[in-house]
């Protein structure tokens, strides 16, 4: 919420999508929506990026990535999804929203989804092959 | 054999036919939140061969919505569909247009390959892509969409894997393009 309007203003675009939340009450763009609409179709979508480089958008309002509100709404009654799931999920709306540069920060600790470093380089390496051949 | 007894009038033998028909639309002021459905007359269902949570296969305008059937006796007639909610808003249906209905299931390709999954075996490109597909466009039923989404729990994916999982999943859905650089920053 700091970074993308200053990175904006430099000319980068920064098209942002989000998912409904599956391991936390609430997700970034579920707490915007209380604010503001963020169900924009592709159109849409176009026109605000080129004016203003940057849109915050719910992914699931349009046919981006399809299947994956389908596989978060199967995962959702347990608050679970496997490391599997969630690279192809973060990826792929990555690759359909057209990115090519993406920094992915993955927090670790006894609360956060990724419990060790061990997991956390294993999935580093993972989002880096999957974005390199995206 | 007895004659008698295969000769049997095309009255009294039902065959429901799978052919597409032709019915009005109607909407119908019930949102079910995370479910595409819509209602046909049970009699006229069944001519067809269609059953209660059936998939079918709704043209709409030239284009494809693939809901699940719910029946009603008396409250939809012969030749309306009702429409729920859901599909109105994301279709953007009207009232009173005519729309093709048909039976639909998903590709035995898919299913094949969830099978396949299930078993510990690495699915290809085209395996891949026709689960994502049926799971995109609602042909897959909720438990085998459950079914895949668990899979991940028993057999981590390879790296190759990870990424013709996500190709797919993208491919099967609308893609943007920008030009120059388009960045992004994710908090997992």
């Amino acid at each position: 919420m700091i970074m993308i309007p200053l990175l904006t203003s430099l000319g980068i675009k920064m098209p942002k999508t989000f998912s409904k939340a599956i391991t936390t009450p609430a997700a970034t763009g579920e707490c915007v929506s209380v604010l503001m609409d963020i169900s924009f179709s592709k159109k849409q979508i176009e026109e605000l990026v080129r004016k203003h480089n940057t849109c915050l958008v719910w992914g699931g309002g349009l046919d981006l990535a399809p299947a994956d509100e389908k596989l978060i709404k199967a995962a959702y009654p347990l608050s679970m999804q496997s490391y599997s799931r969630t690279i192809v999920s973060i990826m792929a709306k990555k690759y359909a929203m057209g990115i090519n540069h993406s920094l992915i920060d993955i927090p670790m600790g006894p609360t956060a989804k990724v419990p060790d470093m061990k997991t956390a380089n294993k999935l580093k390496k993972q989002f880096i092959y999957v974005g390199q051949k995206l | 054999m007895n004659p008698k007894k295969t000769q049997t009038s095309p009255k009294q033998v039902y065959l429901p036919v799978r052919q597409a028909f032709h019915v009005r639309t109607r909407l119908i002021d019930i949102q079910e939140g995370d479910s595409f459905t819509a209602l046909l007359n049970e009699q006229e269902a069944r001519d067809h061969g269609i059953n209660s949570m059936d998939k079918i296969s709704l043209i709409y305008e030239g284009e494809e919505i693939v809901v699940d059937a719910d029946l009603s006796h008396s409250y939809i007639k012969r030749g309306e569909v009702g429409i729920l909610k859901d599909v109105v808003q994301k279709y953007k249906i009207e009232a009173g247009k005519m729309v093709a209905v048909a039976f639909t299931s998903n590709s035995s390709l898919s299913v094949e390959a969830l099978k396949k999954a299930l078993k510990g075996v690495k699915l290809n490109e085209k395996e891949t892509f026709s689960i994502m597909k049926d799971i995109a466009t609602n042909r897959f039923t909720d438990t085998l969409t459950t079914y895949y989404s668990a899979l991940g729990f028993f057999y981590p994916a390879t790296d190759h894997e990870l990424y013709i999982m996500a190709k797919a999943m993208a491919q099967t859905g609308e893609m943007l393009h920008f030009p120059g650089v388009v960045a992004d920053k994710h908090c997992m």
